[in-house]
C-alpha cells in the first residue's frame, strides 16, 4: 500500500467523520445514521493503518493487493449503509401513507343510510 | 340486525375533472344499487368539488399515494363500514358502467371471488399502445401459467372483489393491483374469473403511466410478482379462498 494513498483515504476518512459529526450537532442528521458511517469509518480506519490485519483483508477480498482488498471492502460497507438507508426511507414512506390513509378515512363520513337501514347499530 | 350493505364502486380520481362527472353520472345511470365511493388522490383541479356537488362520498387523501394506495384506502373505508362487495372503477371514463351490474350479478353468482373486466376476451381485440399492450400480453400469460387460471387483462383496473379478497386486497403489498395481486390471489387459492369488457378511450386527465413506465413498469411487476409466490409460498394455505 502506498504512503500516499495511506495518508489520503485517512485524510478523507477523518473529514467524513468531522462532517457527520458536524451534521449531528447542527440537528441535520440523526444520530443513529451518523453512527452507521462512523463505526464504517471507524473500522476502515483501524484496518488501513494497522498492518497487522492486511493478510486478512487480502484473504478475506481474495486479492493480492491490500489497495484493492481495502477499497472492496469500504465499498461493500458503503452498499450495505445504502443498503439500511432504503429500508429506513421504504419504513418512512409507508408510515406516511398510513398516517395520509388515516386522517383520510378519519375524516371520511360513513355511507348515508338506505331505507330499512337501523340507525343505532354500525354496520358489522 | 343490521341489513347488509350493497355493492360498492371505488372510483380512484387524480386530477379527473374533465371526466368525473360523467363517470358518477354514468355509474348513477347503469348501477342505481350500487353506492360510489371517490377516492379523491390529492387532486389540484376542480375534482373534489364536482364530486362534493355531486353529493358523492368522498375520501379525500391530503398527499398523492398512487392507484394502489387509493384502492386500498377505499376498500379499507368499504370494510369499516359493512361492504362485502366492491367494485373498483377508475375515473378516467375508461370503464364501462354498463357491466358493472353484470360483473356484480357473477360475483354474487360465486362465479369467482374476483370479476376481472377484460379487454382482450377475443383474440385480435384492440388494445392500448404497443408497448402496453406487450407488456400487458407478457405479464397475463405469467400470470396465467402461475395460477393456472385464464387471465387475458393483467392491467385492467375493473375488478368486482367479494368478501374474501377484500381484506386482503385492502392490506397487501402490491404495486397497481394487476398481475402481481392475481398471481398472489390465485396462488392463495382464490379463482379468478373474466368478464368480457370494451373500454373507452380516456376523457381527460393524464394517465399514470409516464414514458418511464415502459422500462419501470415490467422491472417492479416483474418482482413483485416473484415476491408474490415466495409469499404464498411462505404462507402455506394455497387452499384459502377455496
Amino acid at each position: 500500500m502506498s504512503g500516499s494513498f495511506l495518508f489520503f483515504a485517512t485524510l478523507v476518512g477523518l473529514l467524513l467523520a468531522a462532517y457527520a459529526l458536524h451534521l449531528v450537532i447542527r440537528v441535520r442528521l440523526y444520530v443513529g445514521y451518523a453512527v452507521a458511517w462512523l463505526i464504517l469509518i471507524a473500522v476502515g480506519l483501524v484496518v488501513l493503518n494497522l498492518p497487522v490485519f492486511w493478510p486478512l483483508l487480502r484473504r478475506l477480498a481474495g486479492t493480492p493487493d491490500t489497495q484493492q482488498a481495502w477499497i472492496l471492502l469500504v465499498l461493500a460497507g458503503v452498499v450495505f449503509i445504502l443498503m439500511y438507508f432504503s429500508v429506513q426511507l421504504t419504513i418512512l414512506s409507508k408510515r406516511i401513507s398510513d398516517t395520509a390513509r388515516h386522517l383520510a378515512l378519519r375524516e371520511t363520513p360513513p355511507p348515508p343510510r338506505r331505507d330499512g337501514e337501523d340507525p343505532g347499530k354500525a354496520p358489522e | 340486525m343490521t341489513p347488509m350493505r350493497p355493492p360498492l364502486a371505488i372510483v380512484p380520481a387524480h386530477n379527473e375533472e374533465a371526466s368525473i362527472g360523467r363517470v358518477i353520472a354514468g355509474l348513477r345511470g347503469s348501477a342505481p344499487g350500487v353506492d360510489i365511493l371517490v377516492v379523491d388522490d390529492h387532486s389540484t383541479d376542480g375534482t373534489a368539488a364536482i364530486v362534493e356537488r355531486l353529493g358523492v362520498t368522498q375520501v379525500r387523501l391530503a398527499c398523492n399515494l398512487g392507484y394502489r394506495n387509493a384502492i386500498q384506502i377505499g376498500c379499507a373505508w368499504a370494510l369499516a363500514n359493512g361492504y362485502q362487495r366492491v367494485i373498483c372503477f377508475d375515473g378516467d371514463g375508461q370503464h364501462p358502467a354498463s357491466e358493472v351490474l353484470p360483473m356484480l350479478e357473477r360475483l354474487e353468482r360465486g362465479e369467482g371471488d374476483i370479476i376481472v373486466a377484460t379487454r382482450y376476451a377475443q383474440e385480435g381485440a384492440p388494445g392500448a399502445s404497443l408497448g402496453r399492450f406487450l407488456g400487458n400480453q407478457f405479464f397475463s400469460r405469467v400470470a396465467s401459467r402461475l395460477t393456472g387460471q385464464r387471465i387475458t387483462d393483467s392491467t385492467s383496473g375493473m375488478k368486482a372483489l367479494g368478501p374474501g379478497v377484500l381484506p386482503i386486497v385492502a392490506k397487501g403489498d402490491f404495486l397497481d393491483l394487476h398481475a402481481e395481486a392475481l398471481v398472489y390471489l390465485g396462488l392463495r387459492g382464490f379463482r379468478i374469473a373474466e368478464h368480457p369488457a370494451v373500454f373507452a378511450e380516456r376523457a381527460g386527465g393524464v394517465s399514470m403511466y409516464g414514458r418511464l413506465a415502459l422500462l419501470r413498469y415490467p422491472l417492479l411487476t416483474g418482482t413483485l410478482i416473484l415476491c408474490s409466490i415466495a409469499r404464498a409460498w411462505l404462507e402455506g394455505d394455497r387452499g384459502a379462498g377455496r
